[in-house]
């Protein structure tokens, strides 16, 4: 079973799927981070082949330590948070609705959520030699009157997951519809 | 015009001040937000783990440089790059 503590929860809701941007999109920003560790280095090496000395001067070395520090205690935050980010940046469909979480920055956290009866339209996009490759893609939820719509980014099987929504808005449409007793 | 070398400290220490700050809303995110489980300890855990580690290396390093001394600007020949270079 599922486990996730669904905000505001209704009686007898279940969680169906949870589902978070595709883990090639935290692995980029790995890469990144990695990429950028390594560059002072290199810097280091060519700018050391210019001027050999350069580390025993009274104020370069300091000062390079310093910057160095600093760089790598940013690289570390902005890797941590780049996890955060892909882990916090959820949404959860229940055979009740979708949930729509969203961490966007340090200071800003959204929750919207979508009854499925609302759904009118739900489409999957895979774009691009990227997505292609690695099959990951958006989908696209269109809800009825309001000009609504929930965009689930850079997650995985967008087309399963496109599948799933229909599914259970049909279901859902059966019990809470205009027929329904 | 001679610029302490202490004053480079302070702007870093204000720099790892405001780091601090945002390393411990990013926490409060994940421990408030991210559903405890093994996933989100062992992140949390390896991240302060991690910052420990920097923090410790940083203070090794900077506790042995002298915080006396100025950097010379506007003035030929100081040498204070370790080069007459500059």
């Amino acid at each position: 079973m599922l486990k996730y503590r669904l905000p505001g929860a209704m009686p007898g809701e279940k969680i169906i799927k949870i589902i978070r941007k595709d883990a090639f999109i935290l692995l980029g920003k790995f890469i990144l981070a990695v990429i950028l560790t390594g560059l002072p280095a290199l810097v280091g090496f060519i700018v050391i082949s210019i001027y050999p000395n350069l580390l025993l001067g009274q104020i370069s070395y300091p000062l390079i330590a310093l910057s160095i520090s600093g760089y790598i205690l940013f690289i570390w935050l902005f890797l941590f948070f780049s996890f955060i980010d892909y882990y916090l940046d959820v949404w959860l469909i229940t055979n009740e609705r979708i949930i729509d979480i969203k961490q966007e920055g340090f200071f800003s956290r959204t929750v919207a959520e979508l009854k499925l009866f609302q759904i009118q339209d739900v489409t999957s996009e895979l774009k691009g030699l990227s997505k292609f490759i690695f099959h990951y893609g958006d989908v696209y939820v269109q809800t009825a009157g309001e000009v609504q719509r929930f965009v689930f980014r850079q997650i995985p099987h967008p087309e399963e997951i496109r599948d799933v929504i229909i599914k259970l808005a049909e279901e859902n449409k059966k019990i809470h519809g205009p027929h329904s007793t | 015009m001679t610029i302490p070398l202490i004053g480079f400290l302070i702007l870093y220490l204000l720099f790892v001040f405001v780091w601090l700050i945002f390393s411990l809303v990013a926490l409060y995110h994940i421990l408030r937000y991210g559903q405890i489980n093994f996933t989100t300890f062992i992140t949390t855990f390896v991240y302060i783990i991690g910052l420990a580690v920097i923090l410790f290396l940083s203070y090794e390093y900077l506790s042995q440089i002298d915080w006396s001394v100025g950097l010379t600007i506007f003035q030929g020949g100081s040498n204070a790059f370790g080069t007459s270079n500059f």
